[in-house]
């Protein structure tokens, strides 16, 4: 418990908050375009999820879906600017279910996007947080353990799906065989020549999934070479079977101390608005720093 | 009140996990490549193809059809049973590219590959489901 509510950076949350919320463009735009294009589908192509039943959404329609998109982007854009985030952050929340709900009704669910969903869910419950502020919070590290514990779930839970779904021979299975087939890029069938390279990677799968709880305890360097490796992880699967996790890398900024990225003020407790310092000393790393005066 | 929110989420994925399904999104399990794939046998992928006003054979593009890849093979039961459905996939094209060749037929084909050991050995194509205009 003291590990959820434990004190960090406000700034953190502020900065994931503007990651996530300019994804949302991004990703309703450019990245699952499809989405967008279920409006046009007749509605019986339509197989609502247990969700969307449960709340009884309405039926995609092109109406609908414009609706919700041009809301959705709205309030992301607003939501950037970080005025009211309580109530900006629960729009796009809402609204961006609404929109998953709409994409992943069509007969395939992606499994890309639980940490995402869960940002959106839950930054918005840490209130007012200023990039350069130099406060931690209780509240902003419930939202941000919160990010941390559905990324890690989505590796470590996958590996309990693997077996649930695939039985404890997955690890030994053609499962790459098969997927390089069904969605290999030219450049990438050679590895067919190769099974027993895939075998060893299927492997390797599995434990980084299973081992990915330490991600949560090992010191800072060791959790930002972790991210890096996971990040290789995600790339080398965009370049040989091309799928990429793109919300999901997103989310899993929530492991990083963005707060490094900006330079805070020296005087503590200064609003965000206040000008930046001239060079001066480097910024602090690590826990415990800086201390209010 | 957020220990309690935190715990019900964590509830649910792990229900989902062990015992729900793809239909409880966004708690069902995290199925990325979860089957055991085949060292022997065959692996099949559905591809859209249309048959233009030009009679060109053409693969259906993912933002004509609307449905991804995973979405057709999710409804492939629905197009064997039902291939009139294909039509949507004509009406759609002639919506978003009004200049181009029309669709005279649309055929769902299944690319099967015979996997030994885990090696190709061969591969076929099996139309599954056909639509031509009347």
């Amino acid at each position: 418990m003291s590990w959820l509510f434990a004190p960090l950076p406000v700034a953190r949350v502020a900065l994931l908050r503007l990651l996530v919320y300019a994804f949302v463009p991004v990703d309703v735009l450019l990245t699952t375009p499809w989405v967008a294009e279920h409006g046009d589908l007749p509605a019986s192509s339509y197989a609502p999820l247990l969700v969307g039943r449960l709340l009884h959404l309405p039926t995609p329609t092109p109406l609908v879906v414009t609706v919700v998109e041009v809301a959705l982007l709205l309030a992301a854009v607003a939501a950037l600017t970080g005025r009211a985030p309580r109530l900006l952050g629960a729009a796009v929340f809402v609204l961006y279910a609404e929109w998953m709900v709409i994409g992943m009704s069509y007969g395939k669910v992606d499994h890309d996007r639980f940490g995402y969903l869960v940002a959106l869910a839950v930054l918005p419950t840490a209130g007012a947080a200023a990039v350069r502020s130099r406060d931690r919070s209780g509240s902003a590290a419930y939202a941000l353990r919160c990010v941390q514990l559905a990324v890690v779930a989505t590796y470590f839970l996958s590996a309990f799906a693997k077996l649930r779904f695939g039985g404890t021979g997955w690890p030994n299975s053609g499962v790459l065989t098969w997927a390089l087939l069904r969605r290999g890029h030219d450049l990438a069938l050679p590895l067919l020549d190769h099974p027993g390279l895939l075998v060893a990677a299927q492997w390797g799968i599995l434990l980084m999934e299973l081992g990915s709880p330490l991600l949560l305890v090992v010191p800072e360097r060791w959790r930002q070479a972790g991210v890096a490796g996971l990040v290789g992880f995600h790339v080398m699967t965009f370049a040989t079977i091309g799928i990429i996790f793109l919300p999901h890398l997103v989310a899993l900024a929530a492991l990083l101390p963005l707060e490094h990225l900006v330079r805070r003020p020296a005087s503590p407790g200064a609003t965000p608005f206040v000008p930046e310092q001239p060079a001066g000393s480097p910024e602090p790393r690590g826990a415990g720093a800086p201390t209010s005066a | 009140m957020r220990v309690a929110g935190l715990l019900l989420g964590a509830a649910l994925l792990l229900l989902g996990t062990f015992r729900g399904s793809d239909d409880d999104f966004p708690f069902g399990p995290f199925l990325m490549y979860a089957g055991a794939g085949p060292t022997d046998g065959t692996v099949a992928g559905a591809r859209l193809w249309a048959t233009t006003t030009a009679g060109e054979q053409v693969q259906v593009p993912e933002d004509v059809s609307g449905l991804r890849r995973a979405e057709l093979e999710g409804q492939l039961a629905r197009f064997v049973a039902d291939p009139g459905l294909l039509q949507q996939v004509s009406a759609a094209h002639e919506r978003s590219r009004p200049g181009e060749p029309g669709y005279v037929r649309v055929d769902v084909v299944e690319r099967r590959y015979e996997v030994r050991d885990r090696r190709v050995v061969s591969h076929a194509d099996v139309v599954l489901a056909t639509w031509a205009a009347p």
